[in-house]
């Protein structure tokens, strides 16, 4: 395990899954299986998440239980607006497969594309 | 003088090697060597100013070199030869070489840090929101919009969307993936930053802003053709017309209108990598491309050969200047 990156991500994932406000508790029981992992590794690992910004939490008795600040699809739009958002700096880290396009130029592109299938066709 | 020649080859190249370059089949029929010509040329361009730079701030050859008489006069000023105002010559001449490599330095610092930080960040949270796909080999994101793209820095991590795992058939997932692999294998995404580096630092020089422009274009050509070595390319060309519906339509409309420039400029792409996959060009033959590749280098490396030749070869250093 790299840091607590593996971690945290599996953390993550048992809270979307959840779908409601969860416990260390009930993280670490939903981790279980196949991990040999201590409550307070969890513990520290989901204060980290809390601290980041990805969790926030309500108080439950003397514990407090977590939930997610946003989707997975919420982080999916902002992943997706960091990686093609060509009306800033286009995309300067990345290089991805196909960039923005006009209707004009994708009607092109299905043209050429119908064409050459139809061509095909006839041999 | 070899100063002189040096500028003036810089300057032809930099004139007469993008419109070339642009034009020629071959860089069609190979983008690898199309890539390779770009850089040679970005390099021969580069290694021509500042050899030339050396060249005068630092003769290597003393003032024996007496057939030329602007050499001399260079190196008697350097020297101090000519009293105030020829060292205040020589000094503004080394004045302008600590500028320039000091502004790719700050740019080069500041455009590095910047572009890490953002990718650390992007990774971060795909690390966190991201599903990795042991079957795909790749870090799946949900969003409806169908994408996929290669993170650059080191970990170089190939992404794609639900949406286009939910609209691409199985083989057009895979030529995808593998034309998003060739990028990181090729790190494509170096070769991207180095150039867009130059032309922040310079944005005035032409030839930085054609070879940017150009690199992007060839990469994606070269990505196709790695990616139809181990897939059909109908395969791939029918990815891109579906995933480029796809987009315009999921957010085409809500999109704020994008620059004009730049969307002709991805449309365009994408309708030469479309007609490229339908109908391949013929490979270069073995000896053309051998032919190519030995131009390339050559003119890669001719700035500094031929400092080194005037270092050691006094006659070529006392060669009178071509404009005198």
């Amino acid at each position: 395990m790299r840091g607590f990156g593996d971690l945290e991500a599996a953390i993550m994932d048992r809270l979307w899954a959840f779908g409601e406000p969860a416990t260390v508790r009930q993280v670490l029981d939903g981790l279980r299986p196949g991990r040999d992992l201590a409550y307070n590794t969890v513990l520290t690992v989901v204060d980290i998440l809390f601290k980041k910004g990805w969790l926030h939490r309500e108080p439950d008795g003397r514990a407090f239980r977590y939930t997610p600040t946003m989707s997975r699809e919420e982080y999916g739009a902002r992943l997706m607006r960091d990686a093609l958002d060509e009306a800033g700096d286009p995309a300067e880290a990345l290089v991805s497969f196909i960039g923005q396009m006009s209707a004009d130029e994708t009607a092109a592109l299905r043209a050429a594309l119908r064409a050459h299938e139809r061509r095909n066709s006839k041999r | 003088m070899i100063g002189m020649h040096l500028l003036a080859f810089a300057a032809a190249l930099s004139v007469m090697v993008p419109p070339a370059l642009t034009r020629a089949g071959w860089v069609y029929r190979s983008p690898r060597l199309g890539i390779a010509a770009w850089y040679a040329t970005l390099v021969a361009v580069l290694s021509a100013v500042v050899v030339a730079v050396l060249s005068w701030v630092a003769p290597w050859q003393g003032a024996d070199a007496a057939a030329c008489e602007m050499w001399r006069w260079c190196v008697l000023a350097a020297q101090g030869g000519y009293g105030l105002a020829g060292r205040m010559v020589a000094a503004a001449v080394a004045a302008v070489g600590a500028a320039m490599a000091a502004r790719v330095a700050v740019t080069a610092a500041r455009v590095v840090r910047a572009a890490s930080a953002r990718r650390d960040r992007h990774v971060r949270m795909l690390t966190l929101a991201g599903r990795v796909s042991p079957e795909l080999d790749a870090t799946v994101v949900d969003h409806p919009r169908p994408a996929a793209y290669v993170v650059g820095g080191p970990t170089r991590r190939v992404v794609v969307t639900s949406g286009a795992v939910d609209a691409l058939t199985g083989s057009e997932l895979a030529a995808v993936l593998a034309h998003e692999r060739a990028h990181a294998a090729g790190r494509h995404d170096l070769l991207l930053d180095g150039v867009r580096l130059l032309e922040k630092a310079f944005p005035r020089v032409t030839l930085f802003a054609a070879a940017r422009s150009e690199l992007c274009r060839l990469v994606e050509l070269r990505a196709d053709e790695v990616a139809t070595a181990g897939h059909a390319s109908i395969s791939l060309a029918r990815a891109i017309v579906t995933m480029a519906t796809a987009a315009s339509a999921t957010d085409g409309a809500s999109r704020p209108p994008v620059f004009a420039g730049a969307l002709s400029a991805t449309g365009g792409h994408a309708i030469e990598r479309l007609n490229r996959l339908l109908t391949p060009p013929m490979p270069l033959r073995p000896a053309h491309r051998v032919f190519i590749g030995v131009g390339v280098a050559t003119v890669a490396l001719v700035p500094v050969a031929l400092g080194l030749a005037a270092q050691f070869l006094p006659v070529l250093g006392a060669c009178p200047p071509l404009m005198s």
